[in-house]
């Protein structure tokens, strides 16, 4: 048993009173256990204080959207799906042939003059010069913003339970419909299904902004009514930023190439140097070089006895990789087995980064992307579930 | 979780006959916290949140509000079991365990930053544990389940749960930083 084993025992009252005093006169004579007995104190509260990690956009409307046995849920769903066709349709045989139609289920879209605008899966009918912005969910399908002669309606249905749409009017007003009917925005108003900031009983998310109506003949008055409008969107975009910064905590954010990177750890050269380094090689197989963002990693699978495995394989294609470079490289080494009666499947993960390029959110991006390559390949190749 | 306040009473009571608006406020409410555990738990926490708010919803009826177990918790003991459900299931296909720690230059002197840099570290460290350790650390430490519940609820017994506490906590200060 480790010395951090004892003193986690010890933190817990698990120690025998014996063991106890003994390790307690330890913390007392020797800094580096007194050290390491502090670092494990303040694990538990460190532990408590991590934060709630608010899901990706989109995903909760993904979560209702889903198919589900549950009664309730078709009790609602089917209605609202069925209540945005048919407006769709009924505003689609109403609107006059002449006038431009737009699919919109990413992105943004100015529209100037009359036009009608499935904005998300949501009918939006514009008179006058509109901003409208449309956050899709991400099951929903992505296909920009483009005329068509005819509406894709599949899409657009697929899109109208996650997409968040927002319509900012500038001049004239916009008619958004929706399953709880129509809501007309006037010029200086901005309409929105975007998710509120999330507190304790909040109420639910659909919404409407408004603020005092500008005069539309008062250049002023709109102007100002512009800036407050702005300064709204970039609250929203600080909300989202926030959001994304809790995700990044987990996964990470995908790294730029360093522009002075080693050729040897340059995408070809590393795949050609792995490629060579298995070559004739019976105990190991390269199963996966993945070189989509900064840096390489690899995943290769191990047919050796040794019961040191794991620990082979990382430094002999480090030496393999790196050759004759210069520099300062950490190895980054990961592994995954699994047993069944066909015998063991082993993978190993291998990366290699430069020392001036190391940082926290390098490695938490690394780990993330190399452990879903790991799992999936153990999932590809394994033993077939019960 | 946040306690089955009063307020939440008439939202859990739409919420058990399907409308569709009290689940979205449910979900405002505890995804968060869900999402938090199938990112830190699940290697597809996507996945994961949906299959557990899936299972949530198709319980919830059954939800019992003057039952010993507030809405937070039961969500919690939801999403735990899933949890090692779906651990189990990947069990039967190997875990991915690290090898070998790249350790990063000195660290900023700024506080702020220092203590940024400790929060993604203890992230990365909780990521380089096995699972049925890092289970055993959040469950006990970040939602605050009993050792003696977290035995019951996987099947095994108090000390092998300890155990994994005590070798997560070990290799979490390890990996923080201390001493080898």
């Amino acid at each position: 048993m480790s010395l951090y084993e004892d003193l986690s025992r010890l933190l817990d009252g698990d120690l025998p009173p014996a063991e106890a005093a003994a390790l307690w006169q330890r913390i007392a004579d020797e800094p580096e256990v007194a050290a390491a007995w502090a670092q494990l104190r303040a694990l538990p509260e460190q532990l408590s204080d991590l934060p709630d990690l608010a899901p990706p956009p989109g995903l909760d409307a993904r979560v209702l959207a889903a198919e589900a046995p549950s009664p309730g849920r078709r009790a609602w769903q089917l209605p609202l799906a069925a209540a945005l066709a048919l407006a769709a349709t009924l505003l689609l045989l109403l609107w006059p042939a002449s006038e431009p139609a737009l699919l919109l289920s990413e992105g943004e879209q100015w529209v100037e003059g009359r036009a009608l605008v499935m904005a998300g899966g949501l009918p939006v009918r514009v008179q006058g010069r509109a901003k409208i912005s449309v956050e899709p969910s991400g099951s929903s399908q992505r296909v920009g913003g483009q005329e068509v002669e005819n509406m894709d309606f599949k899409h657009a249905m697929a899109a109208a339970a996650g997409a968040a749409v927002t319509v900012v009017v500038l001049e004239g007003r916009a008619l958004v419909s929706g399953a709880d009917g129509e809501t007309a925005v006037a010029a200086g108003e901005s309409w929105s299904s975007s998710p509120e900031p999330r507190d304790e009983h909040a109420a639910p998310r659909r919404v409407v902004r408004r603020s005092a109506a500008a005069p539309a003949d008062d250049p002023e008055a709109l102007r100002e009514r512009v800036a407050e409008l702005e300064q709204e969107l970039e609250a929203l975009e600080f909300q989202g930023a926030v959001q994304r910064g809790r995700l990044a905590a987990v996964e990470g954010s995908s790294q730029p190439w360093p522009e002075d990177l080693d050729q040897a750890l340059q995408p070809s050269a590393f795949q050609a140097s792995l490629d060579a380094a298995v070559i004739g090689r019976e105990d190991l197989e390269l199963l996966e070089v993945n070189c989509d963002e900064f840096p390489c990693y690899a995943v290769l699978r191990s047919h050796s006895e040794h019961p040191e495995w794991a620990h082979e394989v990382g430094p002999a294609m480090k030496d393999a990789v790196i050759g004759e470079a210069e520099g300062d490289f950490g190895l980054w080494n990961a592994a995954v087995a699994s047993r069944s009666d066909a015998g063991e499947l082993r993978l190993v993960g291998f990366s290699i980064i430069p020392s001036e390029q190391s940082g926290d959110d390098l490695r938490t991006r690394l780990d993330y992307r190399a452990e879903g390559s790991l799992t999936g390949w153990m999932e590809d190749l394994g033993p077939e579930e019960e | 979780m946040p306690a089955a306040a009063p307020r939440i009473q008439p939202v859990l009571r739409r919420a058990q006959r399907g409308d569709a608006q009290a689940w979205e406020t449910l979900l405002g409410l505890y995804g968060p916290r869900v999402y938090g555990l199938c990112a830190r738990l699940a290697p597809d926490p996507e996945d994961c949140y949906q299959q557990i708010w899936e299972k949530v919803f198709r319980a919830l009826p059954r939800f019992d509000p003057r039952g010993p177990a507030d809405l937070g918790s039961w969500i919690g003991t939801i999403a735990r079991r899933a949890l090692i459900d779906r651990h189990r299931r990947r069990s039967r296909a190997g875990q991915v365990l690290p090898l070998e720690e790249y350790r990063d230059p000195g660290r900023g002197a700024d506080e702020q930053v220092e203590r940024r840099q400790r929060s993604q570290a203890l992230e990365r460290a909780l990521r380089r544990l096995p699972p049925d350790q890092r289970h055993v650390v959040l469950a006990h430490h970040l939602q605050g389940v009993p050792l003696a519940t977290l035995a019951a609820e996987e099947g095994v017994a108090l000390g092998t749960i300890k155990s994994r506490l005590h070798r997560g906590r070990a290799r979490l200060a390890q990996l923080m930083g201390g001493m080898k």
